[in-house]
């Protein structure tokens, strides 16, 4: 027997409250002495002894309630009484852990683990409950608790391998929620492979304790795989031909040195076929360039043969998008150049950059259709047109992207103008010179910000020594929806955000020329010219491919688009062709990548494409080492095995569910009645009063 | 004649009929002459005065009379032979039978100290009424009993008589457990002439068993007085707390909590004494119950009746 809460046997010292009250009882009692008990005698008062007797009942009686009550809040719990008290069901509850990871597809390891999981099933017994959970980087379970065994193999039949990694700590998950519930010892067969790879995703879990525990081993000898490991390519290019060098990467695990056919293929045409040798258990590379990119996003693949034994990771699917170049609308007085110089040889540094600019004055703005541009950049402008301003603000609020930099031209007429655009408040334009500082150098960033999330460290000593000779002193809005990502070094903002409808604006509080700072002289320009654009425009780094598995969202993919569609419903294909239906409830815009290939996803007359590979970990097939396997395998059977296991084998949530506190409570309560009962019979008025029948005293017989 | 014992009033020598003060006197001659004196004063204030030696009637005289009994002065008015007859003329025999048992020395511990116990309370009316009894110049015995008789002063009219009852009621002391059947049944045998028999005792006992041996009393004519002692704790249980009584005869304990059967027991003990009453009034024995806290001159008033009644 156990207590889960022990402290309460404290309690018990509480005994010591009726003793103590009934020695008081006996000292109150006076000894007097009397002349006669003739009349005393006759009312029925039971004699001292009997009642001393009842006494010692009631102290009795007293005293086991407050036993019961402390032994009932100390929680007891008895091991063999698990099943019976909490389940009402001797039987142990099957569960049957069947590994649905990529791995599995190797060789014949899928049909030996479905035969193994199928002779599980016959394994138990007629009235043993067993469920069949399927694991991989998550787990399922596949059918209710049931005894029907023609079930259990109907729910088997739906199984399948995925692509997805091994997690041994989905199967534990999978194991403790079926515990809860099962109110059993479990008995356990895991069915899998036994990959290494599992078990390092599983660090931090362990198998709960259970009755039996049973692993089926379906890798038999050397596993041998070569795995298309990953492609490092560009997203998105927006020239004819791919600027860069497009990079395979192979990696053989287990593997002899061999030489392996690599083909490129784009859009379904084959782009290049290299010969490679692969070390053995070893790595290579493999380059392409000097391709066209079809404009629009383009399905690649790059394969690797001939196949092996697991041949689903053997090609490597990705995107590449050709598109024309985000334009940026830059829009200052005229004859101010210089800010323009600096800006576009910030942005053209870019092997094949991402960004146009075109140069206009206010004036000449007040035709164009904003709708066009990626952002729109308002550089040391001393004034917009009216209808100029009314256009910028609907283009920003529909989710277009606003970048305002000061200058000696920049007035409060302006800020009067974008009035709910310019974040902020502008209090005073400082000329450092003129106050005889000479200068403020740029001083605190957030580094949890878009802008500098990637800012190393050279990075940042280059921004903390751009000298500010000149700056607008802002004072931020509210907090809700503006932000300061970097300040002077006296505290005054230097760069604010704000967002506005679905868009964002961003203030530079100093000018992009070499006039009020020397910022674009230094380094750390370009790299910040190219986030801020970024970050304003609400560009995504979209990855050309995702691991399995990979959550998208919907939402994010559509952002950045201001032709607002981006609540339109999207139809999504998998790989197979299928029509995919994102997850989670009600307008749910989760996609999860489960298989690989290319996801399209379709809104409206845009078509999005997405490409999910096999993580490459999964693709090692190095087994558990004997010694960890039995050094895992030991620890989730120890509680089951050793001297007092079986109170932890039961498991805490099993103890709790034993309700022996709720009977010894319930005794307690009776007891207590009993009691409550025996002492108004005894000592109360009750008992006495009902001799009503009180005759003279008898005569004793004549003599 | 009857009495009204209530018409009495105390006066400062009453007060000293209240047994509380009178066990302050040790002498119990002194309580006696105090009792019967002070009892007297009251007396001589009551409208029933001269109950002693009265007229009583003229008879003719008839051949064998006393001729001193003759009335000259009626004769010499009538020229006839009448003898004029007195109440009392005849001098009583008077036996107190005191019980002496242990349940006569109860004195109830939670009362006033100076308390006096049922068997200090009936010494000082035996005490009393034989100086009474010696005063009507009657001859007075004693006898004492618990399971059987323990002393007894045999009845005189001589002097000396009263200082011999006063001795022995006062190296008296409350004995064993009382036998009323066999004790009374040997009292019976001292009792040589018609007289008076005046039983003091608390009579716990069996009313039924009891009667039969008071009743043994009356056989030749005597005229039996019964006088019932009770201590105030015994007729109210006024007590708050649990008790472990202890039985004095008997030494029988039990726990009690008086204020749930102080009730039944004064039900019980009022049973008890009414029954008592019942059956002396049947059997013609006057009888009295008497609580040991009030004055003496109750027993005196009883004791006086029973003697008019017995000279009738």
């Amino acid at each position: 027997m156990g207590f889960l809460s022990p402290w309460f046997l404290a309690g018990v010292l509480a005994v010591g409250i009726p003793i103590w009250v009934h020695l008081i009882r006996r000292e109150q009692a006076v000894r007097l002495p009397f002349s006669s008990l003739m009349f005393l005698r006759r009312i029925p008062i039971k004699s001292m002894s009997q009642k001393r007797l009842k006494y010692f009942l009631l102290l009795s009686m007293r005293m086991l309630v407050i036993l019961l009550l402390a032994l009932a809040f100390a929680r007891p719990y008895f091991p063999w009484l698990a099943g019976p008290l909490a389940g009402g069901a001797s039987e142990r509850f099957g569960v049957i852990l069947l590994d649905t990871s990529m791995s599995m597809q190797y060789g014949d390891r899928w049909q030996r683990a479905v035969a193994a999981a199928d002779e599980a099933i016959s394994d138990l017994g007629s009235t043993e409950e067993a469920q069949i959970v399927t694991f991989s980087s998550d787990f399922q379970i596949l059918n209710l608790p049931t005894a029907d065994k023609a079930a259990l193999r109907a729910a088997l039949e739906q199984a399948a391998p995925t692509a997805s990694p091994t997690s041994y700590s989905q199967a534990f998950r999978a194991t403790e929620r079926i515990a809860e519930d099962a109110g059993r010892p479990l008995s356990v067969v895991l069915i899998s492979d036994m990959q290494k790879a599992g078990l390092s995703a599983a660090g931090q879990a362990s198998l709960p304790p259970v009755a039996d525990f049973r692993v089926v081993n379906v890798a038999e000898g050397a596993a041998p795989n070569w795995a298309v490991e990953g492609v490092r390519s560009r997203r998105t290019v927006y020239r004819a031909r791919y600027p860069d060098r497009l990079v395979v990467q192979l990696r053989g695990s287990g593997t002899p040195q061999s030489t392996k056919e690599v083909t490129f293929t784009l859009l379904g045409r084959q782009i290049g076929r290299k010969s490679v040798g692969i070390p053995e258990s070893g790595v290579a590379t493999v380059e392409f360039e000097g391709f066209d990119v079809p404009v629009g996003q383009n399905a690649a693949e790059v394969s690797i043969g001939p196949a092996d034994e697991l041949p689903v990771d053997d090609k490597f699917y990705f995107t590449l998008e050709r598109r024309e170049a985000n334009r940026l609308l830059f829009l200052r007085e005229s004859g101010a150049e210089a800010e323009l110089y600096y800006l576009r040889s910030a942005l053209a540094a870019e092997n094949d950059s991402p960004f146009l600019i075109e140069a206009r004055s206010p004036a000449d703005a007040r035709s164009v259709p904003l709708r066009e541009y990626a952002m729109v950049i308002l550089s040391n402008v001393r004034q917009l047109p009216g209808a100029l301003v009314s256009e910028l603000r609907e283009y920003v609020e529909q989710g277009g992207g606003l970048l305002i930099t000061a200058g000696s031209n920049t007035s409060s007429a302006l800020e009067m103008q974008l009035q709910g655009l310019w974040p902020g408040k502008t209090l005073e334009k400082r000329m450092m010179t003129r106050e005889g500082e000479r200068l403020v150098l740029l001083g605190e960033f957030d580094r949890d910000h878009p802008v500098f999330r990637d800012l190393r460290e050279a990075g940042t000593d280059s921004l903390r020594s751009v000298e500010v000779y000149a700056y607008l002193r802002l004072e931020a809005g509210p907090e809700s929806n503006t932000a300061v990502p970097l300040r002077f070094s006296n505290g005054d903002p230097a760069l604010v955000e704000q967002t506005v409808g679905q868009g964002r604006v961003m203030l530079l509080a100093t000018s992009l020329d070499n006039v009020w700072s020397d910022f674009p002289l230094h380094p750390v320009f370009v790299p910040l010219a190219h986030q801020i654009i970024r970050n304003t425009a609400q560009l995504s780094a979209e990855a050309p491919s995702y691991s399995i598995p990979s959550t998208v969202s919907l939402r994010e993919v559509a952002r950045g688009q201001a032709d607002g569609a981006s609540n339109r419903i999207w139809t999504i294909l998998g790989p197979d062709g299928n029509r995919e239906v994102p997850e989670g409830e009600g307008d749910s815009d989760i996609l999860v990548l489960r298989r690989p290939g290319i996801y399209e996803m379709r809104q409206a007359n845009r078509t999005h494409r997405l490409a999910a590979n096999p993580d490459p970990r999964e693709s090692d097939l190095t087994p558990l080492s004997v010694e960890d396997q039995a050094l895992w395998l030991s620890a989730a059977r120890a509680p089951s095995e050793e001297a007092q296991a079986e109170a932890a084998a039961m498991g805490p949530e099993q103890a709790r569910r034993q309700s022996v506190w709720w009977y010894l409570l319930l005794l307690a309560l009776a007891i207590a009645v009993v009691e409550a009962y025996l002492a108004n019979q005894f000592l109360g008025p009750k008992r006495i009063a009902v001799s009503t029948d009180l005759s003279p005293l008898a005569a004793p017989p004549a003599e | 004649m009857p009495v009204d014992v209530h018409t009495t009033r105390p006066t400062d020598l009453q007060r000293f009929l209240d047994p509380r003060v009178l066990a302050r006197l040790a002498n119990l001659s002194l309580i006696a002459k105090t009792v019967v004196e002070g009892f007297l004063l009251g007396l001589h204030r009551s409208p029933y005065f001269g109950v002693s030696i009265d007229f009583a009637e003229y008879r003719p005289y008839a051949p064998g009379d006393d001729p001193r009994s003759i009335d000259w002065n009626v004769y010499a008015r009538s020229d006839r032979h009448y003898l004029k007859k007195y109440h009392g003329e005849t001098n009583a025999e008077v036996h107190i039978v005191l019980d002496a048992s242990a349940s006569m020395g109860y004195r109830s511990p939670l009362g006033p100290r100076d308390a006096v116990s049922k068997f200090e309370y009936g010494c000082f009316l035996a005490a009393s009424l034989a100086h009474f009894a010696i005063h009507q110049r009657d001859s007075v015995g004693l006898l004492l009993f618990d399971t059987d008789i323990t002393d007894k002063v045999p009845a005189r009219a001589r002097r000396g008589q009263l200082s011999r009852i006063l001795h022995v009621l006062d190296r008296a002391s409350p004995g064993k457990s009382t036998n009323f059947t066999e004790s009374l049944q040997n009292v019976v045998q001292f009792l040589n002439r018609r007289g008076i028999v005046i039983l003091i005792s608390d009579f716990y006992e069996v009313p039924a068993t009891m009667m039969k041996a008071v009743r043994a009393l009356q056989y030749g004519g005597n005229d039996l007085i019964v006088f019932h002692l009770l201590d105030p704790a015994e007729l109210e249980l006024r007590v708050d707390q649990p008790l472990i009584l202890e039985d004095v005869e008997t030494a029988e304990r039990m726990e009690i909590i008086p204020e749930v059967i102080a009730q039944q027991y004064h039900d019980l003990l009022q049973e008890h004494i009414r029954t008592l009453q019942h059956e002396c009034r049947t059997s013609r024995i006057d009888y009295t119950m008497l609580d040991t806290s009030r004055p003496l001159d109750h027993a005196l008033f009883a004791y006086l009746l029973a003697r008019q009644k017995s000279k009738r």
